[in-house]
């Protein structure tokens, strides 16, 4: 990798061009010592991987292709299971719910961000109170949208038949504010003047007609026509429709179980499945599950790659001479009444309020001011903290939070202490077979938890780590560790080129240069914490599934005290829930702009 | 400044990564917990019996006793018995469950000191025959749960023999109530969204018509469900579901209807009866005490009362002495006194304040507990939970049929007859340990 003399050249693989590397005085040993360096800087995160994602997900394969006998039999297996009328119905409702869901998401986020623009109040309360339900654990924005919906709570609207409009509601509240973030940041950084400074009164120096309308429609399609919005659209439908897999929590919290036949989707028939270990036609619905995720994921990203920007219409001759000389079609008078500024003023405060009234339905009825003891009936009551006493009198709650504290820090603490060493390794040193770790890391990421939970339970039963708190440590940082290694690779390969061979240059070992790298990337690393941290804290399936002996943790409390809800008993699962939200709301409210921009940028200014 | 916040942050950042590697080598080197800490796993307990249990072992001065409550406790506790990392006592509500684990010789058998505290139907239910060698119990029952019952508002039954009926005189009681212009309030509460409670209808008519068929098919004797007696007692519960007027706000009412919502239902006069197992004693001893809803037994076909039962068996995995200890004390009379606090409590327990030499005066309690030590009782362990036992448990997919099939059979348009013969082939199937087939039956 390097030559003689002061200065070498090596070639950076993974970029595919010609990289200037300081390595000081020649030293045959030395380009040995960098591969070994990288190896084991990639070694623990890469094992994890394999050993905890990788094999379960080629035992998962095996066994949905091989017979009982022990012989292939390709795709009979997967034939078999989908010839299921009740079995196509889940696959078929989990494949709408990741198309419908990312589609509302993408579009009201992007509504948002815009109408946000026309009015000046995206720095407001509304942009917090949308932030803050996107950090809510999704069980306890189950519980919230539960004790909205429940018969004998508030509305009582959850019946048969309303179970997909009530899990839909709550989804689009709790994934909505991400979406408005993202576009938020990234209409921020376009340079299109009807980014950031749009009021919605378009540029009426430009020829095209929708650059230059000041009707609503124009208005909002206007930022679109720059490749980096849609490309963001396409890279947050995507997000959002990995995410739907987490329909399973709100499942779990919300739906009665005679109504959850109506609400089945994959996760859940994986997870009540009566096999312990990996079975047959388990396996082949991991498999057609996985195949999907795959190609749709594959195809997302294709698309986001071919995204260009859209050229500006010039108008033809007979348009040109029917615009006025005075220029005022869409300038003076606007297309109606409903002008973007206006609708923005609307719509925003509208949205805001919307958005509030599950958290304050979730505070009431913790507050014992929203109660019922019969079905069909509700009032309103003082408030006291009656419930919030008995939830910590319980003992659990108390235990709950201390556990979680402990399981999302040490957490965190070793995604962050794996995936950084890799990252830097992946970015800068390039070991062998770098391109096709991106590729298998980008894999990991969208694999959803519970496809794997049987056979990742089996290769802890191997090790003797079921049950135990480093057992469900483990699952923890192997399932966060692929999104960190790629934030920071991204915001270590964003590195400028000369810091890192000035670096080398300076530095007394590999170890001096990847310290400093890692300083100049602070701000990633920084969303990285956060985001794990938060993800830990939310989690419900690892909890259930991976239980540790001698420590509680927060989601399964929650999903427990939600099946008290109704009949009298709703105030203790509501402050339980309530409870719960605090820290990740907090955390994420306080460092929404280091998230994002950690997110974006990466590397420090 | 800039370095020193960098510094604080590779320090802050050491510490944490110190604190990690710390608790896996604690793990590593103590196991999942400390010594003087006992486990107990137990099954999907809502929240207000975790705590009465906490309360419990609160009182046991061996050790600190933890209780944690597991979802899908079936998939943990059999990967932590195979990882050999388990908890010292794990209580859970299927015998069917012990007896595999026993099987695979993960599980201590129970001291004689604690099995000869219930009558043998309840250890036989756990008994496990390993290879030549004496057959040995592997579970102590700590709960119990009778489910052979109907709760009534006393007024609502004013005049009426109902101790008495059999199940025809209730179908007729039901009907005419039901018909009845005056009557206020409808004669019948089903808490058809729990589930549960409807295949405890089936089984108590089929343990009252055919109490044979019902044990060889909670056994595994028999897969086959295609029996005269089967049929009819669906016929049975078809009639009675659909009578006009006999549920609560009608089927739609039912299916969100829980178990926990009949009292209030029968409080309010809203139903006559409702069908609820003794737990149901809980809710119902918050109602004020006037014209608080009491209980009577399933009618039998010719006076027999059928006896339903369900209940928690503890276990303690190999090699676990803390363990042991703990539930011998749990089966005490000292911990059944104290778990007693709970209302909806039930032990099955010759120590039971409520047995024929216990101390306490509640008739209600006493009236439930009494059958589960009467020898001359047959005793029939909830078929829901017994199914399927050699697959790992089949219960929720019954739920799931007896659901459908009450949707079905009171919705007005389906093909009862249909709705039967799929009940029947679906129940088959389980039993044999396949996939219940599709069948749609059309209006």
């Amino acid at each position: 990798m390097t030559s003689g003399g002061t200065t070498g050249e090596a070639t950076d693989r993974s970029r595919g061009r010609v990289l200037e590397l300081d390595v000081g005085p020649a030293r045959s040993t030395r380009a040995v010592a960098i591969g070994a360096v990288s190896g084991l800087l990639v070694l623990p995160a890469s094992g994890l991987l394999v050993w905890l994602i990788a094999l379960p997900v080629l035992r998962m394969v095996r066994a949905a292709t091989t017979g009982a006998g022990g012989g292939v039999i390709w795709l009979d297996r997967i034939a078999t299971v989908l010839s299921s009328d009740a079995t196509r119905a889940v696959v078929w409702r989990t494949f709408l719910w990741a198309v419908v869901a990312p589609l509302v998401v993408v579009a009201a986020g992007y509504g948002l961000a815009v109408a946000a623009r026309w009015c000046g109040a995206r720095r407001g309360w509304v942009r917090a109170v949308l932030l803050a339900s996107s950090a809510v654990p999704l069980a306890v924005t189950g519980v919230t949208f539960r004790l909205l919906v429940d018969p004998d709570v508030v509305l009582g609207w959850l019946g048969p038949g309303r179970v997909t409009g009530a899990l839909g509601l709550a989804f689009v509240w709790a994934w909505v504010g991400l979406a408005y973030a993202v576009f938020d940041g990234v209409l921020d950084e376009s340079d299109l003047p009807l980014g950031p400074t749009d009021t919605g009164q378009g540029d009426q120096d430009s020829k095209d007609p929708v650059d230059r309308g000041t009707g609503l429609g124009k208005a909002l399609v206007r930022p679109m026509r720059d490749e980096r919005a849609r490309r963001t659209a396409v890279v947050v439908f995507t997000l959002v429709a990995v995410a739907t897999v987490r329909v399973f929590d709100l499942i779990l919290v919300m739906v009665p179980r005679p109504q959850r036949a109506d609400a089945e989707i994959l996760p859940l028939t994986m997870w009540e499945a009566t096999d312990t270990a990996v079975a047959g036609s388990e396996a082949a619905l991991a498999v057609v599950w996985l195949a999907g995720l795959l190609a749709g994921v594959t195809g997302m990203a294709a698309w986001a790659r071919r995204v260009r920007p859209i050229r500006q219409r010039v108008p033809d001759e007979r348009s040109a001479t029917s615009v006025p000389e005075d220029g005022s079609v869409g300038s003076a008078v606007p297309d109606s009444w409903v002008t973007p500024k206006r609708a923005g003023r609307i719509v925003m405060p509208v949205v805001g309020a919307l958005w509030v009234v599950p958290v304050i339905v979730l505070g009431a009825v913790a507050l014992g001011m929203v109660s019922s003891a019969v079905s069909g009936r509700w009032w309103l009551s003082a408030p006291d903290l009656d419930a919030v006493r008995s939830a910590f009198a319980w003992g659990i709650l108390t235990d709950s939070l201390i556990g979680t504290t402990v399981v999302a820090t040490v957490a965190t603490a070793g995604v962050v202490a794996l995936a950084l060493p890799a990252a830097y390794a992946l970015s800068w040193l390039a070991p062998p077979g770098t391109q096709v770790g991106g590729i298998v890391l980008a894999a990991a990421a969208v694999v959803p938890v519970h496809v794997l939970a049987d056979p990742l339970s089996d290769a802890l039963v191997g090790v003797g780590l079921v049950g135990s708190l480093a057992g469900l440590l483990v699952v923890h940082v192997v399932l966060g560790l692929p999104f960190a290694v790629l934030v920071l690779r991204n915001a270590l390969s964003d590195l400028p080129e000369e810091d890192i061979r000035r670096s080398r240059l300076e530095a007394k070992s590999t170890g001096d240069t990847f310290r400093k790298a890692a300083l100049k990337i602070l701000p990633a690393l920084s969303a990285v914490v956060v985001l794990e941290f938060v993800q830990v804290w939310n989690d419900l399936f690892v909890g259930l599934r991976f239980p540790a002996s001698g420590s509680s943790v927060l989601g399964p409390l929650v999903h427990m005290v939600a099946r008290n809800i109704g009949a009298g008993t709703s105030g203790m699962a509501a402050a339980t829930a309530f409870v719960a939200a605090v820290v990740p709301v907090t955390i994420v409210v306080l460092a929404r702009d280091e998230i994002v921009h950690g997110l974006v940028r990466g590397v420090r200014e | 400044m800039g370095k020193l916040r960098d510094a604080r942050v590779l320090v802050a950042g050491a510490v944490v990564l110190a604190f990690v590697l710390g608790l896996l080598v604690r793990d590593a080197i103590q196991g999942p917990h400390p010594d003087d800490v006992v486990e107990v796993l137990v099954g999907d307990w809502s929240d207000g019996e975790v705590s009465y249990l906490r309360d419990v072992v609160a009182h046991y001065t061996d050790a600190h006793v933890e209780v944690r409550a597991q979802e899908d406790i079936e998939t943990v506790l059999a990967d932590r018995l195979e990882a050999g990392n388990p908890p010292d006592v794990a209580i859970v509500a299927r015998p069917g469950l012990v007896r595999r684990y026993a099987s695979q010789g993960w599980l201590e058998p129970v001291d004689q000191q604690v099995t000869s505290r219930v009558r043998e139907a309840w250890n036989q239910l756990v008994t496990v025959r390993s290879g030549d060698g004496p057959s040995r119990v592997y579970g102590a029952w700590v709960k119990a749960a009778h489910k052979s019952l109907f709760w009534y508002r006393p007024e609502a039954l004013h005049n009426e023999a109902y101790e008495s009926w059999t199940w025809t005189d209730l179908a007729d009681w039901v009907e005419g109530r039901a018909a009845d212009d005056a009557a206020i309030g409808a004669p019948l509460a089903v808490a058809a969204q729990s589930q549960w409670p409807l295949t405890d209808w089936f089984e108590n008519l089929l343990a009252a018509r055919d109490p044979d068929l019902y044990d060889r098919l909670a056994s595994g004797e028999t897969t086959s469900w295609d029996h005269p007696a089967v049929h009819s007692v669906l016929e049975s519960l078809a009639d009675l579901w659909a009578t006009p007027g006999a549920l609560t706000g009608g089927p739609e009412a039912a299916l969100e209807t829980r178990w926990n919502d009949l009292p209030n239902l029968l409080r309010d006069g809203r139903a006559a009866v409702a069908f609820g197992p003794s737990f149901m004693a809980g809710p119902v001893e918050d109602l004020p005490a006037a014209g608080r809803p009491t209980a009577f037994g399933f009618p039998g076909e010719e006076g027999d009362n059928p006896l339903v039962v369900g209940g928690d068996i503890a276990v303690v995995p190999e090699g676990s002495d803390e363990g042991e200890r703990l539930v011998e004390w749990l089966t005490d009379a000292e911990a059944i006194q104290l778990w007693s606090q709970d209302p909806g409590y039930l032990s099955p327990s010759r120590l039971s304040p409520y047995g024929p030499d216990g101390a306490s005066e509640d008739d209600l309690r006493r009236y439930l507990t009494q059958p589960f030590l009467d020898r001359e009782r047959p005793l029939h362990f909830d078929l829901s939970d017994e199914l399927g036992a050699a697959q790992g448990g089949v219960g929720r997919e019954m739920w799931d049929i007896f659901s459908q099939f009450f949707e079905e059979v009171t919705d007005g348009g389906s093909d009862r007859g249909c709705a039967i013969e799929r009940v029947v082939d679906r129940l088959g199937a389980l039993s044999r340990g396949e996939t219940p087939p599709d069948v749609e039956c059309g209006g």
